[in-house]
């Protein structure tokens, strides 16, 4: 009987061991699969690519709303508690440092009174319907081939900014030289509207290009001056219905560009329209025989290019009435501003 | 002994297998999370000229020692950001020089919010340029009837001798110059500041900033 006893403990050895090395092989057969899974699944993330500019044009249409609610903003020497507020950098023909103070920096609402009462006026501004918007565009949409644009972009002027959500802004400054508090200076802007403004750039060979638009509709700016403490203000220059557009720039065509040369100081610069015609006539023309596709370009560059109109309903100095002024159809062909260090 | 590894390494494999299912929109709408975030922030910008001006280790040489007080006109003091926006050899840099100070907030918040009502056009008798009744113009928050997303702006920023510089020039960085083969400097470092603002005070800065999605994706 023992004998018997011994052989089936060994026979029970035998299958445990048997299934210990089955369970054994299924572990691993597991495990292999387990990591290949792995494997495969990380395989599938390293496969991000750099977009081109081909593809990144194709991107169309989703961009990112920006609307301000209730909104105050105010800043300044002589608000919140007073403090500091300072530009410098500035000098007099003399010599002397320039300080410009700020002593109000505000933007409010309907009823802020040149900023006296900004904090308790707030102000929409962008509409839900027609926000501001950040979008990268098809560029073959905006006169640039083949790239992707960013663009940002204040409501269009279709269904633009209500009354409520035009903000009144202003700026209330001290000139200081060499320490001494000379002059107050204050320039109010009431229920600003920028519809229809915005700014495209790309890249172009290396360097940033782009192309702007700046609307500016308002029913009335106010300059004035004041004594070194606010008081006794002089008269006032006001400017009534004032209507800017100005644009800046056409696609690839005739691309802005904002660059430091190599002495550290900057240029911006409107591209020339110069070399844009391949054949010019006997009278210095663009020849639209012999080359036709430049001299529609150019065609369509006068016709449809960028314009910059100016309107100005009244101008009044110290209640006198210097009538309206009309700027229409300015196009800006070539334009380069340069900086030069005067040390 | 052998079952229970078993069930418990099969355990471990069953996620694996089941499969993830969408939550439809329904589902969605159940979810409620937390109402938002309050942040305040307090950041110090390069107030002491930043991470390599250590003046009490005069044996180092590798770092520079100057003083970087408030009032300290050194170029090399406060953070600087140089972007090149041209091209070649000539192109110079638009930089933002000396930032420096502290600012700190309280009270921002981060949300989500369904906005279907408000945004009316708070009609004035005195303009006429629309007309009251045109219901684009009057309800446009019943006309969005969406979600976005809400940022509280803090109420105050309190800024503690900010400054900045405004500047181009025609290397990144201060210590730059350019080198000939024979070792000869050509070009020293050039920079010229155009304008720097200092601020010290509070700013009010009330709303909300609310943001969404645009366009027909």
């Amino acid at each position: 009987m023992e004998y018997l006893e011994a052989e089936r403990d060994i026979l029970i050895r035998i299958l445990e061991v048997a299934s210990m090395k089955i369970f054994f092989q299924k572990l691993k057969a597991r495990l292999i699969g387990t990591w290949f899974l792995i494997l495969c699944s990380n395989f599938s993330y390293s496969d991000l690519e750099a977009l081109t500019d081909t593809h990144l044009s194709d991107i169309d249409g989703a961009g990112i709303g920006i609307v301000l609610e209730d909104f105050v903003f105010n800043a300044g020497e002589t608000v919140n508690g007073g403090g500091t507020f300072e530009i410098n950098g500035l000098k007099t023909s003399g010599g002397d440092d320039v300080t410009i103070g700020i002593s109000q920096f505000y933007i409010a609402g309907p009823g802020s009174v040149q900023g006296a009462d900004a904090t308790d006026h707030p102000v929409n501004i962008g509409r839900l319907v027609n926000p501001f918007n950040l979008e990268l565009r098809d560029g073959n949409d905006v006169g640039v081939t083949d790239k992707a644009v960013f663009e940002f972009s204040a409501p269009t002027k279709i269904k633009g900014s209500r009354l409520s959500e035009r903000p009144n802004t202003g700026i209330r400054f001290d000139l200081d030289i060499a320490g001494t508090r000379y002059q107050s200076l204050e320039n109010h802007i009431k229920s600003l509207s920028i519809d229809g403004s915005y700014a495209r750039l790309w890249g172009g060979n290396g360097h940033v290009e782009g192309e702007f638009a700046l609307n500016i509709n308002t029913p009335e700016i106010q300059f004035f001056a004041c004594d070194s403490l606010g008081n006794n203000c002089g008269d006032t220059v006001n400017f009534r219905d004032v209507n800017i557009e100005l644009q800046l720039g056409f696609g690839e065509y005739q691309s802005v560009t904002f660059e430091v040369d190599d002495t550290g100081n900057f240029i911006f610069e409107v591209g020339t329209l110069e070399g844009k015609c391949s054949s010019l006539n006997d009278t210095g023309g663009c020849n639209s025989g012999v080359a036709a596709q430049d001299y529609k370009d150019l065609a369509k560059y006068y016709q449809s290019g960028p314009q910059s109109n100016v309107y100005v309903d009244k101008v009044i100095v110290g209640g006198q009435d210097f009538g309206s002024t009309t700027v229409s159809n300015l196009q800006i062909q070539y334009l380069e501003v340069k900086s030069h260090d005067l040390q | 002994m052998i079952k229970i590894i078993i069930i418990a390494l099969s355990a471990l494999y069953l996620p694996c297998l089941m499969a993830l299912e969408p939550l439809d929109e329904e589902e969605l709408q159940q979810v409620l999370g937390q109402g938002g975030v309050y942040l305040s922030g307090d950041i110090t910008i390069n107030e002491a000229g930043g991470p390599l001006n250590i003046e009490t280790d005069p044996s180092n040489p590798g770092v520079w020692k100057d003083s970087c007080i408030s009032t300290s006109t050194n170029t090399r003091c406060g953070a600087r950001i140089a972007v090149n926006a041209g091209d070649g050899d000539s192109s110079g840099w638009l930089v933002l020089d000396n930032i420096r100070g502290r600012f700190s907030f309280e009270g921002m918040t981060l949300a989500t919010r369904t906005i279907n009502s408000g945004f009316d056009n708070n009609f004035d008798s005195t303009n006429t340029d629309h007309d009251p009744n045109d219901a684009e113009y009057t309800k446009d928050g019943v006309a969005f009837n969406r979600d976005v997303l809400e940022i509280g702006l803090p109420y105050t920023i309190k800024y503690s001798n900010v400054s900045f510089t405004l500047a181009n020039s025609n290397f990144a960085r201060p210590t730059d110059k350019e080198v000939n083969s024979q070792g000869q400097v050509i070009a020293e470092f050039a920079q010229t500041d155009i304008l720097s603002v200092k601020i010290d005070g509070d700013v009010s800065l009330r709303g909300n900033l609310l943001l969404f999605p645009t366009g027909n994706p």
